[in-house]
């Protein structure tokens, strides 16, 4: 079954790089996200002790994923429209092994954009006093985040039949994820409803475990982080295995 | 039924989607080593009894059993011992020839150390080894339907399932799919296929199932299933008609003279063809020309749902109509 996961997830990752042009798609907003206001923010505002482009970075960092990791899901709709979807029913494989491996081929690919985000930010001036652990913790916030967005979108393409309706109504679940997240200004200083809103996004507590990471201090507990996180992972990843099952 | 070993064995299986029964109770056993057709027009099941024997789709009633695994029940076991050609494309288009089976491979678990080699030998199975590192999505219908075909056949299944294997190829792919699939037949393979062209059933099934609106209406050979019709044709062409009109040989079911020529309808016409041409010469008719017909599948299809298969795909906008007003008596009823 593992061999069978990392087959689909090879397979995934394959088609997505084959067209060389999208990868740019995966990092080229973020980056102009990054530039623009770490750049045309830092020399009038700092943040907790640290300049606006150091506090944007892991912020950028969790919303950079997010359309790779939910929007990937529209593949499972055009495998379906193209008929390869058949090839996969009727391989001696669990539709739950189809389900994962799809999860997470698009959560790597999602990854390899953090990860170049990662290193032009360090072009740009970046830093982590300790990157030899922190790296790797920060690509596994990634990972794992990207992991819980792509089932979520999974388990909302697993009964939908054009990629035009799954957009449409994953604007409606991403945007508010992107603007109330985090990434862009400090939450504990936000107004209330403001608040309340971004404390309900997933991302927030990626964003959060990423800034405790990098810069040393959230401003939640970041155990709290990482367990919020593994129940949203857990429970879309649930949800996108029934709805998949279901499915016909 | 139970006493023979099937290697597919069907029991009232039923498919419903909603009020619209598309499989009714089809009862069916299909020995090892038969190529079996299923016989009918667009919408008549087809499709759907396969994709429930093939695990695709969840059955609503019933028991289908393929090579010992009931569906249901060892979906997986199922899986493993058969190959799947669908009717529509099940490529992955983005991926080349090479990729698509090394996929197949690896889901079906094709040993590590074989796969090279298999899809080097399903490549040029298919005459497809100089374009397979080309994406699938710049291939040609008839290249495509190849390499499905091959990519079903590389974990080396018992059952092959060809749903319409020759569906909108040319005259000349269709003649090399034929050929592939008898000789995949001669090597032990059990295969069991849809069409709706009846010259397809007739040149490759064994024996014939002949489908229509859900339930298996008739089921032989293509000759058993001809035989029904107890009606062969002889045409004479003459210009003295009235012997034949007048006082045919006893065994001639019943004559029509149209256009200058005299139709004899009578069983194993081939047999009486002597006899008829004896007959003539007694009477002093002087034949132009005579011809046997025997009847097609196309008859056939007639004889048992009184409508061609062609008339049935037309009318499949009526049968919608009437489904949804049965439907809506159904609702109104409860």
């Amino acid at each position: 079954m593992i061999a069978d996961i990392f087959t689909l997830a090879y397979r995934e990752v394959l088609i997505l790089t084959k067209i060389k042009a999208r990868i740019l798609g995966l990092f080229v907003n973020s980056l102009l996200w990054l530039v623009a206001l770490g750049f045309g923010l830092s020399p009038i505002l700092s943040i907790g002790g640290v300049s606006y482009f150091t506090f944007l970075v892991p912020g950028i960092l969790g919303i950079n994923i997010l359309f790779p990791s939910f929007f990937g899901a529209s593949t499972l709709i055009t495998d379906r429209q193209f008929g390869f979807l058949k090839e996969l029913l009727v391989a001696p494989i669990k539709r739950r092994t189809a389900i994962l491996g799809k999860a997470l081929g698009l959560s790597l690919y999602a990854t390899l954009g953090g990860m170049i985000v990662l290193g032009i930010s360090f072009l740009l001036g970046f830093s982590l006093s300790n990157w030899i652990v922190q790296v790797p913790a920060l690509i596994l916030i990634v990972v794992l985040s990207s992991l819980g967005l792509t089932c979520l979108g999974l388990a909302i393409a697993a009964n939908m039949k054009d990629t035009q309706s799954f957009q449409l109504m994953g604007n409606f679940i991403v945007f508010p994820f992107f603007l109330l997240s985090g990434a862009f200004f400090p939450l504990d200083k936000a107004p209330w409803f403001i608040q309340a809103v971004s404390y309900a996004n997933p991302i927030t507590y990626s964003i959060d475990a990423m800034r405790y990471i990098s810069l040393g201090n959230g401003h939640l507990p970041f155990a709290l982080d990482i367990a919020v996180l593994l129940a949203f992972t857990v429970v879309c990843l649930l949800i996108a295995t029934w709805a998949f099952d279901k499915s016909e | 039924m139970a006493a023979r070993k099937c290697t597919i064995s069907v029991e009232r299986l039923s498919k419903k989607f909603g009020n619209f029964e598309a499989v009714k109770e089809v009862d069916l056993c299909v020995n090892e080593g038969e190529i079996f057709g299923l016989l009918g027009p667009n919408g008549a099941g087809k499709t759907t009894l396969l994709s429930m024997l093939s695990t695709t789709m969840h059955k609503s009633s019933g028991n289908a059993t393929v090579n010992g695994f009931e569906v249901s029940q060892r979906p997986d076991e199922v899986r493993k011992s058969i190959g799947m050609v669908f009717q529509e494309n099940s490529l992955d288009i983005d991926l080349t020839a090479r990729e698509n089976l090394w996929f197949h491979a690896r889901m079906f678990h094709v040993p590590e150390k074989d796969t090279g080699r298999k899809i080097n030998e399903a490549l040029e199975l298919a005459g497809l080894s100089e374009f397979a590192d080309r994406e699938v999505k710049k291939y040609s219908g008839g290249m495509k339907r190849r390499l499905e075909i091959v990519r079903a056949l590389m974990h080396e299944p018992k059952v092959l399932f060809l749903d319409e294997p020759t569906l909108g190829l040319d005259p000349q792919t269709r003649r090399k799919v034929w050929e592939k699939i008898r000789e995949l037949n001669s090597r032990g393979m059990t295969i069991i296929l849809t069409t709706h062209y009846m010259d397809e059933a007739d040149e490759l099934c064994g024996r014939i199932a002949i489908m229509d609106r859900g339930k298996i209406i008739a089921l032989g050979t293509g000759a058993e299933l001809k035989s029904n019709l107890k009606g062969d044709v002889i045409t004479i062409e003459t210009q003295n008609q009235r012997p034949f009109l007048q006082k045919s040989p006893k065994f001639v079911k019943s004559v029509k003279e149209h256009d200058g020529k005299v139709f004899l309808t009578l069983e194993n016409a081939e047999r009486k063809i002597a006899k008829v041409v004896e007959f003539a010469r007694k009477n002093k008719v002087k034949i132009e020309s005579i011809t046997v017909q025997k009847p097609s599948l196309e008859d056939v299809f007639l004889h048992f749902t009184g409508h061609t298969i062609r008339e049935a795909e037309l009318d499949e906008g009526e049968q919608f109509a009437a489904r949804f007003k049965a439907a809506k008596a159904g609702l109104n009823s409860r």
